[in-house]
């Protein structure tokens, strides 16, 4: 009955779903970065002439999904299901793209692992058999997030050295049946661990023990090690903590050699970001942007891609809690 | 279930040097001849290095900082929050404190030697006293306002920390930060109430504080 379950967490795809297209769309910042050359489209400003931030947060996604659709030489009649998720209460950038877009809906919720969320999900309707094609998306957006996590966007605050920049940007895959693309041969989805990080400008060190914890049951899972893979990829753990999650899977046994996070592939050093870029959009717009593309062009065979989501609420943050994180990994496959 | 576990076989790299990872319950029961025909296998992989050329370059682009993790103490049983924190500590990076100091002590410094420009300009103009008090908190306070509305007070706060946090000057920030931050939700909801997100601590206590001290006075003095 379970034969596509492999292990406790991992799903192995009888008939791998393609990734026929990507579309990315990032802010000025990120466009800026040793990235900017890769993304779609790049914002002129933070605002890209809308009312406010929020909006110009789902038009972003809006457009990514679209972008992506049209890439493929198809239509949105032709997708079966949209899913989306960003990090606004209510997942609102994503709602309010899906409003204006003629596609069913899953609204997603996993905080920065939305992507590899989106994907995992995305792959199971079309393995399943219950869609042909379906578009996975996120957005996120600097001082939106800025605003509902932390301070007013002016106010005068220094951020310690661990910090993390949200990154301005939505990410779109177009996932499909067959054509021709990169494949998700496998996900695993990850469990909510909290090894009691209270500090919400650390989510490197709250989100870590998680991932490594998801990349772990995935080599096991499979019976594989990270020689599998040509680079295993995490969503924005940072610069603090991509090496304590290093460390952690060490400690299992298994040694990240190729082992990159787009957090810190995402904004140059000079840029400010401390620690690194965060945010759903981080990802999704380094895996669109950048290593779909470098998998394609043959330079990456496969790749592990651990989606990191810091599933932080600000109200239970000040009710003394500490943060639960989650990580969800999508196994990529060149097409060749 | 069943059937996923005879096809894919379990195993665990170097048989010693296993802990267990966070948050991972026991279930690592091991075959020891899978283990052993699997390291090979990967230690023929790791040989044959699929992409020589290319690929180092990638990676070598990909992370500007490839982590060089330590093998802590192998063995270990499931991870407690209290290791962690002390793993978490190690990577943690330190907080520049001199550098930092050295910047709020500079342009702390800075923002009051502007205020006593401007006091003895208000001295030189006849204005002394209370209303010279007075005077110069508001011309503070305007610059600080204005330098928000420029953008340019985050930018100064981001490196100066207390520095600009403390003078009045940061107190007109907490103000009109917020206020330019919710306009977009109205002049009720938005600004009205939000208002004093940042300020309203600083007032409520400072208030309070204020009161329970004229209490006192009023019964000691």
């Amino acid at each position: 009955m379970n034969s596509k379950l492999r292990g406790k967490q991992t799903l192995a795809f009888q008939t791998p779903p393609v990734i026929v297209s990507m579309a990315s769309i990032v802010g000025p910042m990120e466009g800026q970065g040793p990235l900017g050359s890769k993304f779609d489209k790049v914002l002129p400003d933070n605002l890209d002439g809308e009312q406010s931030w929020e909006k110009t947060e789902s038009k972003m996604l809006k457009d990514a999904a679209k972008l992506a659709i049209s890439q493929a030489k198809l239509t949105e009649q032709d997708i079966g299901f949209m899913l989306a998720g960003d990090l606004l209460n209510q997942i609102t950038a994503s709602n309010y793209a899906a409003r204006d877009l003629p596609i069913p809906f899953l609204g997603l919720f996993g905080a920065c692992s939305t992507m590899a969320l989106g994907m995992a999900v995305g792959s199971m309707l079309i393995d399943g058999g219950y869609a042909a094609r379906v578009v996975a998306a996120a957005s996120s957006h600097h001082e939106t997030a800025e605003r509902q996590y932390r301070y007013p966007t002016e106010l005068g605050v220094q951020r310690p050295m661990s910090a993390q920049w949200t990154v301005t940007g939505a990410g779109a895959s177009l996932l499909a049946q067959d054509g021709y693309g990169v494949k998700i041969t496998h996900a695993t989805l990850g469990k909510v661990i909290d090894l009691g990080i209270t500090d919400p400008s650390d989510m490197g060190s709250a989100m870590a023990p998680a991932i490594a914890d998801t990349i772990i049951t995935h080599f096991q899972d499979l019976g594989l090690g990270p020689e599998e893979y040509d680079l295993v990829i995490t969503g924005d753990l940072g610069t603090v903590g991509m090496n304590i999650c290093h460390e952690l899977v060490q400690r299992a046994g298994y040694d990240l050699t190729r082992f990159a996070d787009c957090g810190v592939l995402i904004y140059d050093p000079s840029q400010d970001a401390h620690a690194g870029g965060s945010g759903c959009g981080c990802s999704a717009v380094v895996m669109n942007g950048h290593i779909m593309k470098e998998i394609l062009a043959g330079r990456l065979r496969k790749a592990l891609f651990i989606g990191s989501g810091a599933l932080l609420s600000p109200t239970f943050s000040q009710q003394g809690e500490s943060i639960p994180s989650v990580g969800h990994a999508v196994a990529l496959e060149g097409p060749g | 279930m069943e059937q996923s576990d005879k096809l894919i076989p379990r195993f665990k790299s170097d048989g010693e040097n296993t802990g267990s990872s966070p948050g991972m319950g026991p279930g690592q029961e091991q075959v020891s001849l899978q283990t052993a025909r699997l390291k090979q296998k990967q230690q023929q992989k790791r040989q044959q290095s699929r992409f020589p050329g290319p690929v180092q370059s990638l990676v070598d682009l990909l992370g500007p900082e490839q982590p060089k993790g330590q093998i802590v103490s192998p063995g270990q049983p499931k991870l407690t929050p209290q290791e962690y924190k002390e793993i978490v500590e190690r990577h943690k990076p330190k907080p520049t404190l001199l550098k930092n100091s050295v910047w709020a002590f500079g342009v702390g410094g800075i923002i009051c030697a502007i205020g006593q420009v401007i006091q003895n300009l208000l001295h030189a103009l006849g204005i002394n006293g209370t209303a010279m008090a007075s005077a110069s908190s508001v011309v503070m306070i305007f610059l600080g306002a204005l330098l928000t509305g420029l953008g340019v007070y985050d930018e100064i706060g981001k490196r100066a920390g207390a520095g600009s946090i403390v003078p009045i000057t940061g107190f007109a920030n907490s103000m009109v930060a917020p206020a330019l931050e919710f306009k977009r939700e109205g002049f009720v909801l938005g600004v009205g109430a939000r208002l004093f997100t940042i300020a309203g601590p600083v007032l409520v206590y400072g208030i309070l504080t204020s009161v329970i001290i004229g209490l006192i006075k009023l019964l000691v003095g």
